[in-house]
């Protein structure tokens, strides 16, 4: 009986990986092949779709543009997270329940039904649609994110380090730059991470605050739509490779010890 | 006692009927107590009694939910911990991980803007008296438990403070480690000729090392003194058991000299006439206290109060052995010597010197194990 139902978990753990992972590969090797039709049987292999990409000024307007979002929003939502966090740990007040649960609450408004919202707001206080409306909507859902990663590594630390530092002489900001800034440091840099690629990668709020502004995932996919092009696997694997070795940054930072 | 808000007697530190409640749990109900200049006081008790929390409340981590705290005859209740001169050795020492062991000692100083030649000096100093010196440069995990410790030591005793608290500083080492730090730390109380309030649980550690031991029981002090006066002159039953496991007959008291502390107690082994501890009231439930060293075999000599016993348990301990007897609803420990006859389920007729005996307060807290 066990064995039966450890290959049934067997079968589920490949399952679930190959819808995963397939596709990507898949992607992975359309951009590589030859044939302008993204279907087998493969044709040859060629660069050219790479090379087509980084030709392409459109798709670096669009790439800057992702920039343009993705950094002004890894500072808000890395300010701003790093502050909620410490407030999450380190403060006790009667509301902090609430604060925690409003904190959260973006997680589980469908991201479709905050975008009109948003919209609808920023129009109601007549702002125009630009790169800070964009900044404004992004930092709002990742935040809860940022603000939990960074949260995590707080709760790690010995309260009785800033205890000590306070036994010390350590004035409040004293302690906070000697002490807990610098044992927070990684975590605020893995939250930093995650929050760039969860802005490179955010397509429904952007799509509805962005206005002429396109980032790049707004432009690729009314590119999937319109113009199909193997060359938009090869910017998709561009963009997954890319990502990829970002999270692997962050999770190295995260797990890193402030000293060895 | 006296609720006077200006002390003016030459205790380093005094504390004045301090209490702490959480929401409805009182963990330490008005205790009173004082630290001398340059001595080693320790407080003892299990874990939960409230030493820890009146350790914090001193160093200014725990608020105070009345009472008084005075250092040198100035009330510190409203100071905050970085400005209190008290320095505190962490449990688990609480070194900074992301520091150097020279920057770990210099934290302080630098808090106080110190010049950095001057701090350079009295770190080197600092650690050179734990002997430390040779791995300033080493980051706390590259140390070991009793270096950790050391470097603990030397960061909270270069600021100088006026008093050191250590909060069961020992704890984490083995045993023989444990031993050897119990050395360093009396040693290094005296050369630095500051006071020490130390906290721990373990009795034999706060006989080695208290000028004064302060002994605790879920929140309330049961006896304030020296550890040789806790050891033959304890105030109850609780103390009396709690260290070193004394023997407790539950008697009544018959007659009481309140003046001369004096009283005649009606037990299972006799009436007899001892001294009586400080706590001991009429009509309050007393015991007769002495410890397992003083009871010997009855040798028929005067001067000693005699009963008979039988032999439940022998447990040999080298040039001695316990002997566990019963006494009607009783169970004694005697430490008798290891060639004298006994024999399990035999009577036993033994002795106690009546010197030796002594009428504290209470009633036995739980049957004896021998240990």
């Amino acid at each position: 009986m066990k064995n039966r139902g450890g290959s049934i978990l067997q079968g589920y753990a490949f399952a679930f990986y190959g819808f995963v992972y397939l596709p990507i590969l898949l992607m992975g090797l359309f951009s590589l092949n030859s044939s302008n039709l993204i279907a087998f049987p493969l044709t040859g292999f060629t660069f050219n779709w790479y090379v087509q990409i980084f030709n392409d000024g459109r798709i670096f307007k669009g790439l800057l543009t992702t920039m343009a979002v993705a950094i002004p929003v890894t500072l808000i939502t890395t300010v701003l997270g790093s502050m909620a966090a410490l407030v999450l740990t380190r403060y006790q007040f009667r509301l902090k329940p609430l604060f925690a649960a409003l904190l959260v609450l973006p997680f589980f408004v469908p991201k479709l039904i905050f975008a009109i919202a948003q919209v609808t707001f920023l129009n109601d206080i007549g702002m125009d649609k630009g790169l800070i409306t964009v900044w404004i909507s992004q930092s709002l859902i990742i935040l809860p994110f940022v603000t939990i990663i960074i949260a995590s590594v707080l709760y790690k630390i010995d309260k009785s380090l800033e205890e000590a530092a306070e036994d010390l002489g350590a004035r409040p900001w004293q302690k906070f730059r000697r002490i807990t800034l610098p044992l927070m440091k990684n975590g605020i840099l893995a939250a930093a991470f995650i929050s760039f690629v969860l802005s490179n990668a955010e397509y429904t709020v952007s799509f509805f605050t962005s206005g002429r502004v396109q980032p790049l995932s707004v432009l690729v996919a009314s590119d999937f739509r319109f113009h199909l092009s193997p060359s938009l696997n090869a910017l998709a694997m561009l963009i997954v490779l890319f990502n990829i070795c970002i999270i692997i940054a962050s999770e190295w930072l995260r797990r890193r010890k402030v000293h060895q | 006692m006296s609720s006077d808000n200006s002390p003016t007697s030459s205790h380093l530190l005094e504390a004045r009927g301090i209490l702490k409640d959480y929401d409805t749990f009182r963990a330490v109900h008005a205790v009173y107590f004082d630290i001398p200049h340059n001595c080693f006081v320790t407080i003892l008790g299990p874990s939960g009694c409230g030493k820890t929390t009146i350790l914090r409340m001193i160093g200014g981590f725990e608020s105070i939910t009345a009472g008084s705290i005075h250092l040198e005859g100035v009330p510190i209740m409203d100071v905050m911990p970085y400005d209190r001169p008290i320095n505190t050795v962490f449990q688990n020492y609480a070194l900074f991980p992301h520091l150097r062991v020279e920057d770990n000692v210099a934290f302080g100083l630098k808090m106080r803007r110190m010049k950095k030649t001057e701090i350079r000096s009295r770190v080197n100093d600092a650690l050179e008296s734990v002997r430390m010196a040779s791995l300033a440069r080493r980051y706390p995990s590259q140390l070991s438990g009793g270096q950790q410790q050391r470097v603990a030591l030397a960061r909270a005793f270069v600021n100088e403070p006026k008093l050191l608290l250590l909060d069961e500083p020992l704890g984490a080492l083995d045993l023989k480690m444990r031993r050897h730090m119990q050395v360093e730390l009396k040693d290094l109380q005296k050369r630095l000729a500051l006071s020490f309030l130390y906290v721990t649980h373990d009795q034999e550690e706060a006989f080695a090392l208290s000028d004064i031991i302060i002994v605790m029981n879920s929140g309330r002090i049961e006896q304030i003194g020296t550890p040789v006066n806790i050891y033959h002159a304890p105030e109850n039953t609780y103390v009396a058991d709690f260290i070193g496991g004394a023997n407790l007959l539950e008697g009544r008291l018959t007659e009481f000299d309140s003046s001369a502390r004096r009283g005649h107690l009606e037990t299972e082994i006799g009436t007899v006439e001892a001294a009586c501890s400080g706590s001991v009231k009429p009509d309050e439930p007393a015991s007769l206290c002495f410890r397992a060293e003083e009871i010997g075999v009855d040798t028929g000599i005067g001067g000693d109060i005699s009963f008979k016993a039988l032999v439940s348990h022998i447990i040999f301990q080298g040039s001695s052995k316990l002997v566990e007897v019963h006494t009607g609803k009783h169970k004694l420990i005697a430490k008798l010597d290891h060639d004298v006859p006994v024999t399990v389920g035999e009577p036993i007729k033994l002795a106690v010197a009546k010197a030796k005996l002594r009428i504290v307060h209470g009633s036995p807290v739980v049957a004896k194990e021998i240990h």
